[in-house]
């Protein structure tokens, strides 16, 4: 965030003019490609769970992250709860020791954690068989319809467009609104 | 598959696990009666409740127990307080991106107490069927091999596109299965049984998407509910739906004539007993105290971005033209039997009006010698998982097993040539 950083306390001084500056320059680079991009942000993160702002929050807190091992260990199916075992493993863990019967369990299967947009780019499409289908080749083509524009702000038909960031309002009241919250002053 | 084998089938969503298991003398008594259990519907989802909720009571007396870090599946669905709890889906996108999140839920789904009740030894014995999304990637493919014959060791499993066995489930032989879901909305042509994968078309919008928008739209314009992910999705099901002539009804509401209602917010320190809120009814007292969440042209907005996805600035066309075009690129003979049945699946479908809409837009976009025919299934949600039962009773061929000792001997790339190998030499 730049302006964090601009606004921290000893810097001020010297960096007024400086910031001006910047955000000028900012304010200049908003164009067609900056504009796509931040849409295509904005749809990407509609696909989010709340994992993963969530997971940012914990590992600032210090806290440990999910681990499987120790709780769901004793629920597996079939396996009973009792003490011994996590007493062996403490032990083992004091140790230093790795305890070979979590490793069985787990089998490396988390090291097949990959975010499926990574997997889709990494993909060798040579590799596949002629029978399997690639993602790339069952996207939907765009719409043979015009595209319709909505107010950013509120929803309805709206006929004009910003002229910084080129989203749609529908009124002079909207567009204040837009203005002075999503208008796209800061990105790229 | 020798049929005395139990088989347990999941429809793995990316909400919602539907899995039922069927004995040997399961399929016995569904050949006789012809009726389909139930199946077992959990969430597929590892939940982490907020740090201040409320508590669940401790399911044994005199035991106390720690609350659980992470809440698994069907312990979600029973979870007193949902607010500001977060979600970690294995499923990303449509495809299985946590594995071990994914192991975790269907042990949950496995075990006794909480799921449809396999015992590790009898899994070793047992067949599996398991959906898979058409287009998978080579990665995922892989890793579901591992997952299946490596952590759990089941003896047999197939890996089927869900669009084949809702298929089934609608008894067809030959259609289009729109499938509407959670992560996004395919169409895929299903002639004798067999999907034809490369006229399947995939739209990036869900019913994941839907909720998201609807968050942020609320959050922009009324209350913050970036934290609220079950109460909006609660408001999406109960208020949303699809309008039959878009721009016309937008109009209406922007002059007052209403479709506006009122959403009374969730208020735990009023009562525990509605924890994602309610529409407020008509006559229904209000003392001013409660949260109110007005719901005007949202209610059309949302759902509407499955029709006309260029509004929110996704250059892809709708369903009625997703489902265009992928029997436009199907061999022409079968494209009359392909428009006279069209199978609408999936959680969307529940949205009001959906197959009126449909018709509505698909008639202008067809050649006018078809006919058109759309069905909405009756649960679309369970299409499925029905399809899989079907099929397992039937011993259909739409199954395509692969073995733990191919397997063990040949690893996925064996796997690989058995599911799709044959298919490879007729073209």
């Amino acid at each position: 965030m730049p302006r964090q950083r601009l606004g921290t306390a000893g810097e001020e001084q010297v960096s007024r003019g400086k910031r001006k500056r910047e955000v000028a320059n900012r304010m200049k680079r908003v164009d067609f490609s900056a504009v796509e991009e931040a849409r295509n942000r904005r749809l990407e993160a509609l696909e989010n769970d709340n994992y993963a702002a969530e997971q940012e929050a914990l590992l600032l807190e210090g806290e440990e992250e999910y681990n499987p091992g120790i709780e769901s260990e004793d629920e597996m199916a079939g396996r009973k709860r009792n003490s011994r075992p996590r007493k062996r493993k403490q032990r083992r863990r004091q140790r230093g020791q790795k305890d070979s019967r979590l490793d069985g369990l787990k089998t490396g299967i988390e090291k097949w954690n990959k975010p499926t947009q990574l997997a889709v780019e990494e993909e060798n499409l040579s590799a596949r068989p002629k029978s399997m289908v690639s993602l790339l080749q069952m996207v939907v083509s765009p719409s043979s319809r015009p595209p319709r524009y909505f107010c950013s702000t509120c929803g309805y038909s709206a006929p004009y467009t910003c002229t910084r960031c080129f989203t749609r309002f529908c009124s002079v009241r909207c567009n204040l609104v837009h203005q002075e919250t999503r208008c796209l002053k800061f990105t790229v | 598959m020798a049929a005395s084998r139990t088989t347990v089938i999941v429809d793995n969503g990316g909400n919602e696990i539907k899995a039922t298991k069927l004995s040997a003398s399961d399929v016995l008594s569904i050949k006789s009666d012809g009726k389909i259990p139930a199946p077992l519907c959990v969430p597929n989802a590892l939940a982490r409740p907020a740090k201040n909720a409320i508590q669940p009571p401790p399911d044994k007396v005199g035991k106390s127990r720690r609350p659980p870090k992470y809440l698994v599946g069907r312990e979600i669905l029973i979870a007193p307080d949902t607010s500001g709890m977060s979600f970690r889906r294995p499923i990303d996108h449509g495809f299985i991106s946590l594995w071990d999140a994914q192991r975790d839920i269907w042990n949950s789904v496995f075990s006794k107490d909480k799921g449809v009740g396999i015992s590790p030894s009898d899994i070793q014995s047992s067949s599996f069927v398991v959906t898979e999304q058409l287009g998978v990637p080579m990665h995922m493919r892989r890793a579901m091999d591992e997952l299946v014959f490596e952590s759990f060791g089941f003896h047999e499993y197939a890996p089927t596109p869900p669009q084949r066995l809702a298929a089934l489930g609608a008894g067809r032989q030959t259609c289009v299965v729109l499938d509407s879901g959670f992560s996004f909305t395919t169409a895929v042509p299903v002639v004798n049984g067999m999907e034809l994968p490369y006229c399947a078309k995939r739209l990036k919008v869900g019913g994941k998407l839907l909720t998201n928008y609807l968050r942020e739209t609320i959050t922009y314009r009324s209350w913050n509910m970036t934290d609220e992910t079950s109460v909006v999705n609660a408001v999406k099901e109960r208020l949303c739906y699809i309008s039959m002539s878009y721009m016309r009804e937008l109009a209406a509401t922007k002059k007052g004539k209403g479709i506006t209602k009122a959403y009374v917010l969730p208020d735990l320190t009023r009562s525990v007993f509605d924890p994602v809120g309610h529409v407020l009814q008509e006559g229904e007292e209000t003392d001013g105290t409660e949260q109110l969440l007005k719901m005007n042209n949202e209610r059309i907005a949302i759902p509407e971005i499955l029709f006309s996805p260029s509004d929110i600035g996704l250059k892809q066309g709708g369903i009625a033209e997703t489902i265009f075009q992928a029997v436009e690129s199907c061999p022409e003979e079968v494209r009359a039997d392909l428009y006279e049945n069209i199978v609408l699946t999936g959680g969307n479908c529940l949205f009001r009006n959906f197959k009126e809409r449909v018709d509505v837009e698909l008639r202008p976009l067809v050649d006018s010698v078809y006919d058109v025919n759309t069905t909405l299934e009756e649960s679309p949600t369970l299409t499925a998982i029905n399809g899989g039962i079907r099929a397992v009773v039937e011993d259909s061929d739409s199954l395509k097993f692969v073995t733990k000792e191919v397997f063990s001997e040949l690893g996925s790339d064996g796997i690989l040539r058995e599911l799709y190998g044959d298919e490879m030499e007729t073209g």
